[in-house]
């Protein structure tokens, strides 16, 4: 059984694995973006020690495992001792064989709740060894080695992270802006260049009609 | 099967002929004078509530609330509360189908947790033992089961969601299984309620939460609604007692056992395109246990023998017994559709292609696709949803 300060640690990488995993693995981006916006979960041992705060902000994800006062959270998943805790988090079992166990309360909507734990599950796809895994995970492929994971959990930084592709979406962003207003700008301009036609063609008649007109007068006084 | 697993009880059944007649004294037994009766019109226009008061005389209640939507929702929960404080009542009888349990579960709740609204109790496992509120049950179908699970789904209002709500806090104190509430269920109604009971019983018996206990139940139920489903449908009173309390025992298997992936969809369907609940269980309870079937080979076997008989389990190869069992099922379920005209295509239910990404959602999102003994897909669940579209 890991002591309390281990599984915080153990904790700790899970939630920077989660913020890697949401930008860089398919399926985890599309949980993390199904997930309601502002959401709060807490992670916690019966009796109040936080195990891990997540929280879900716009596209941003933050954690943190001090306990912070008032975090107001809109799941708490406990687990009903340090050996659940450990048992779970390490991979002794999995995160639904554990529910079944009845190791982990939860309060907030079940729902919700689940797709955290398909999150959990794709992190421990990645953090553990297929050895571990095999006992309570299908055989899935990995869209990239687990050793990117490793390297950034261990050294990266998970603010510069989301602050670097946040700036990659915005520049996609405005890419596909300024793409979309050089369409609209074609655009205009042709509408703008039909317009001037139409307005040459409407002049030329005009012209056209006064030419006709001083002919006629012309002739007409030819003939006077 | 996990080498831990905990197991729930504490429910008293009382079952059989003129059950309802012992009503007075469990309620003096349970310390309760003023109780109040729960119930929904259906039951009063059909005249069931009638049947119930006369048989539970000299029983009276001076408050009633018989208006229980088919949806139970938190609005109605909360004020059920305030009627029950405002008239000093000292304890809950609830006479009716799965949602009017649910509605009188969660008033209990409310009640003994002494809160004002239940959805901060929603979670599983989540509430402390609280005041004692005496809580029995009348159920007037033979399905849910619910009158011995910890279970209660109720719809929040505002968000427009179902919040599951999982404690033993749920639990009555005690049920009665009369026949005289279930006597008069037309046939279709019987059947879908007695197919749902045996999905609990089937799933329950192969999920990833089973336990040696649940198992028992759950293959008891099996063998009573095989037995007895098609003599109820012809109107045998013995048979349809029976299945009544088969539905009780698959409710006590699954409480404590849990289900799988034909109550999540199951649930999204009713969600989404208001298929009844019993009707969903039949549509899809094939298709999905030929899903699970690489997994529960071993419990599918098991089962032959219970919804067939000794000679059938044993001519039949080991290796084909789970398959077997699958299509022993198959034709159950044609014959009682063929005998009652229900209809089991989705597009009968008004569905149409754009839908089904939503219920794969919501039947992903499911509390029940997580004690499924195989992890579901959402390909895995749109290749159901077509084979039944």
């Amino acid at each position: 059984m890991a002591s309390f300060f281990v599984l915080k640690t153990i904790s700790k990488l899970l939630g920077k694995a989660l913020v890697y995993l949401k930008e860089k693995e398919s399926l985890a981006k599309k949980e993390f973006y199904s997930l309601p916006t502002n959401l709060k979960v807490s992670m916690q041992i019966f009796g109040g020690k936080t195990l891990l705060e997540i929280y879900k902000k716009e596209n941003r994800l933050t954690f943190s495992n001090k306990n912070k006062e008032e975090f107001n959270e809109e799941i708490k998943i406990i687990f009903k001792n340090k050996k659940s805790a450990s048992a779970c988090l390490l991979g002794k079992f999995g995160v639904r064989e554990s529910f079944c166990r009845h190791d982990i309360l939860l309060s907030g909507n079940i729902n919700t709740a689940i797709i955290l734990v398909r999150l959990i599950e794709i992190a421990q796809k990645y953090l553990l060894p297929r050895v571990i895994t095999k006992k309570f995970l299908p055989k899935t492929p990995k869209e990239f080695a687990s050793i990117k994971l490793y390297w950034f959990v261990l050294f990266g930084s998970a603010n510069k992270l989301q602050s670097k592709e946040n700036n990659k979406n915005n520049n996609k962003i405005e890419v596909k802006k300024t793409k979309l207003q050089k369409k609209k700008e074609t655009k205009e301009e042709i509408n703008k260049n039909k317009e001037k036609t139409a307005e040459i063609e409407i002049i030329d008649a005009e012209n056209a009609e006064n030419v006709t007109e001083i002919e006629e007068k012309s002739q007409n006084e030819e003939v006077l | 099967m996990s080498n831990y697993f905990e197991f729930n009880g504490q429910v008293k059944v009382c079952c059989g002929e003129n059950a309802l007649a012992n009503l007075a004294y469990e309620l003096d037994f349970l310390n309760c004078k003023n109780p109040l009766l729960l119930s929904d019109e259906g039951l009063v226009a059909c005249g069931t509530l009638d049947v119930f008061k006369k048989a539970v005389k000299p029983v009276k209640f001076k408050t009633e609330f018989t208006k229980i939507p088919a949806d139970s929702s938190t609005l109605t929960i909360n004020q059920i509360a305030r009627l029950y404080r405002n008239n000093k009542c000292d304890g809950i009888v609830a006479v009716g189908g799965g949602s009017v349990i649910d509605t009188a579960k969660g008033v209990k709740l409310v009640l003994s947790q002494n809160c004002e609204d239940i959805i901060t109790l929603s979670g599983n496992e989540i509430v402390k033992k609280g005041n004692n509120v005496a809580f029995i049950v009348v159920p007037t179908t033979c399905g849910t089961g619910s009158e011995v699970t910890a279970v209660a789904v109720i719809k929040d209002v505002k968000t427009k969601t179902k919040l599951e709500f999982i404690s033993s806090e749920l639990l009555p104190d005690c049920c009665f299984l009369d026949l005289k509430m279930t006597q008069n269920l037309p046939a279709k109604l019987l059947v879908s309620t007695a197919i749902d009971a045996l999905t609990h019983s089937v799933e329950a018996y192969s999920s990833l939460q089973k336990n040696p206990i649940s198992d028992v139940y759950a293959l008891g139920a099996v063998k009573l609604i095989a037995g007895n489903l098609l003599d109820a449908l012809d109107g045998d009173n013995v048979a349809k007692s029976n299945l009544l309390l088969a539905s009780n025992m698959a409710g006590l298997a699954f409480s404590n056992s849990m289900v799988g992936i034909v109550h999540a969809i199951g649930h999204a369907l009713g969600a989404v395109l208001n298929v009844p609940h019993g009707v969903a269980m039949m549509m899809l309870i094939v298709p999905c246990l030929r899903f699970n079937k690489d997994v529960n080979h071993v419990e599918y076997s098991n089962l032959l023998l219970y919804l067939t008989n000794e000679d059938t389990f044993a001519y039949t190869k080991p290796n084909e017994r789970a398959t077997t069992f699958i299509d022993k099922l198959e034709e159950l379920i044609t014959k009682v559709q063929e005998k009652t005209g229900i209809e089991l295509k989705l597009t009968d239910y008004g569905a149409t292609e754009k839908e089904l990404d939503l219920i794969c959602e919501k039947a992903m999102n499911d509390g029940a696709s997580v004690t499924n003994n195989k992890i579901l897909t959402r390909e895995d669940v749109m290749e159901i949803l077509k084979e039944i579209f």
